[in-house]
């Protein structure tokens, strides 16, 4: 037999960008501890559907940890108690029992509220394209190996790389700095061969970005590192601060 | 978004700079401190040792007003970055959390607005007593620490001293790029023990004054 637990959600709600907001508690009923956090939110909605309330808006797309689309304040702490989880990855049996679960949209003034539980998160995709990227057109895929990265460089980047913008790092930072994500793609690049001709251009620009699109500034909390569900290291950061100070 | 103009101006060219600048004039100002805790030493040597510690001091003349002007540069830097960073921050996340948990940060790190504030406010006590022309007496130590009540302010601006370096010792190698995994757990533990031994080291002298009949007489 699956195990059933009760649990009482208090959700963040509000209409729309200046409306006012609250919470409102919802009751689960008893429910199977196999459930994600987001397909008990999927049932809530089921329920108030029918009774003509409007839904709890949250974002999600490919629901296994993998997009970056998910993200919530879960009692008090980004993509909820679980580490190394996205929001989609969090499941009920991570929950106590009988307990009361505090759901509240990410906080930023870089994220300003859409409804309920959704933030805008496009100032991400604007730093982004300050200039994370390489500006090459590559054609074809490459031979592989043609450049040779030593592997320890190879392992940097990819760590870095592992970041899948959900923004909790912003969330869950006091100072609502973005400098993990910053430092995340800052960082991949500059380990690689292919982000050389950019390197000093592009940290200038995208930590430009951030500060232009009003995150905070880092004040080394680590709150961002330890909620981050890939793990991105504060070395990355790092990385950047160094990038940045020798650019310039 | 437009209309959404945030009030307070970014400080300097950009977050990172500031960042940096904190990082260098704390790096600055604490190895002043640690130059005021040699130079307390001289208080165990013995009175006469002390007053020629003050004199020779005071000798320095031109140096010493060099020096004061430099300190004074790196603590105004340190504060005025300061203070524009907390606001900046503070506007960052304009409506908080209801609920709000806390994974990482250390207390030091969150407490870092507060301990600061009340470094200066200690430092607006502290200088201008010992600051003078004839250099500190030890007649001027022993009565100003014979009050508990003057021990217990300056234990308590200590106090704030040691947890704002605790973080800060460590904070500053993360902001100017020197962090590595490899040493982040040896540097946090020097970054401790450094601030510790500094708020101590500190503490000795009213807390001599206060239990130590026999000191400085
Ligand atoms: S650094 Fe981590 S927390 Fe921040 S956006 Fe990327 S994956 Fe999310
Ligand atoms: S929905 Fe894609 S990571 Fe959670």
């Amino acid at each position: 037999m699956e195990k059933l637990i009760h649990l009482t959600l208090r959700v963040w709600r509000q209409s729309g960008p200046d409306r006012p907001g609250r919470f409102h508690d919802y009751q689960s009923g008893p429910v199977a501890t196999s459930l994600s956090l987001l397909e008990l939110l999927d049932l809530v909605n089921e329920r108030l559907t029918l009774n003509g309330e409007e839904p709890i808006a949250f974002d999600h797309d490919c629901r296994e940890g993998t997009c970056g689309a998910c993200g919530a304040m879960v009692d008090g702490l980004a993509h909820g108690p679980k580490a190394e989880t996205t929001l989609c990855q969090l499941h009920l049996r991570d929950l106590a029992d009988g307990g009361l679960v505090v759901i509240e949209p990410f906080r930023a003034w870089a994220f300003p509220l859409i409804k309920d539980l959704v933030v805008d998160r496009s100032a991400l995709d604007r730093i982004m394209a300050a200039g994370g990227y390489v500006s090459v057109d590559t054609g074809g895929a490459p031979e592989a190996n043609v450049i040779p990265i030593p592997q320890p460089d190879a392992d940097q980047a990819l760590a870095a790389a592992s970041c899948i913008g959900c923004g909790a790092c912003v969330a869950s930072c006091p100072h609502a700095s973005a400098m993990l994500f910053v430092g995340g793609k800052v960082s991949q690049l500059a380990c690689l061969p292919q982000g050389q001709p950019e390197r000093a251009r592009r940290v200038l620009a995208m930590v430009a970005a951030a500060d232009r699109e009003g995150f905070g500034a880092c004040g080394n909390h680590r709150e961002c590192e330890a909620a981050c569900p890939k793990r991105l290291s504060l070395r990355h950061l790092a990385r950047m601060n160094r990038e940045y100070l020798s650019a310039r | 978004m437009e209309g959404r103009a945030r009030p307070v101006r970014l400080p300097f060219a950009s977050t990172v700079v500031s960042q940096a600048l904190m990082a260098a004039s704390g790096a600055g100002l604490t190895m002043f401190v640690l130059l005021h805790l040699l130079g307390n030493a001289a208080a165990y040597l013995g009175r006469a040792a002390f007053l020629a510690y003050a004199r020779h001091l005071h000798g320095l003349g031109p140096l010493l007003q060099a020096m004061e002007l430099c300190l004074l540069l790196l603590a105004a830097t340190h504060v005025v970055t300061g203070t524009m960073l907390t606001l900046h921050n503070l506007q960052s996340r304009p409506l908080p959390y209801r609920v709000k948990a806390i994974r990482a940060a250390s207390l030091s790190s969150r407490l870092m607005p507060i301990s600061g504030p009340l470094i200066l406010l200690f430092l607006a006590a502290h200088v201008p007593v010992f600051r003078r022309p004839a250099g500190p007496s030890p007649e001027l130590i022993l009565q100003l620490f014979s009050h508990p009540g003057t021990v217990a302010f300056y234990l308590l601006g200590l106090a704030a001293l040691t947890s704002h370096l605790s973080h800060g010792l460590w904070s500053l190698f993360q902001t100017l790029g020197l962090h590595s995994p490899r040493h982040d757990q040896a540097l946090r533990r020097i970054a401790a023990i450094v601030s510790l031994a500094i708020g101590m080291g500190l503490a000795l002298i009213p807390l001599s004054v206060l239990l130590w009949p026999g000191f400085l007489r």
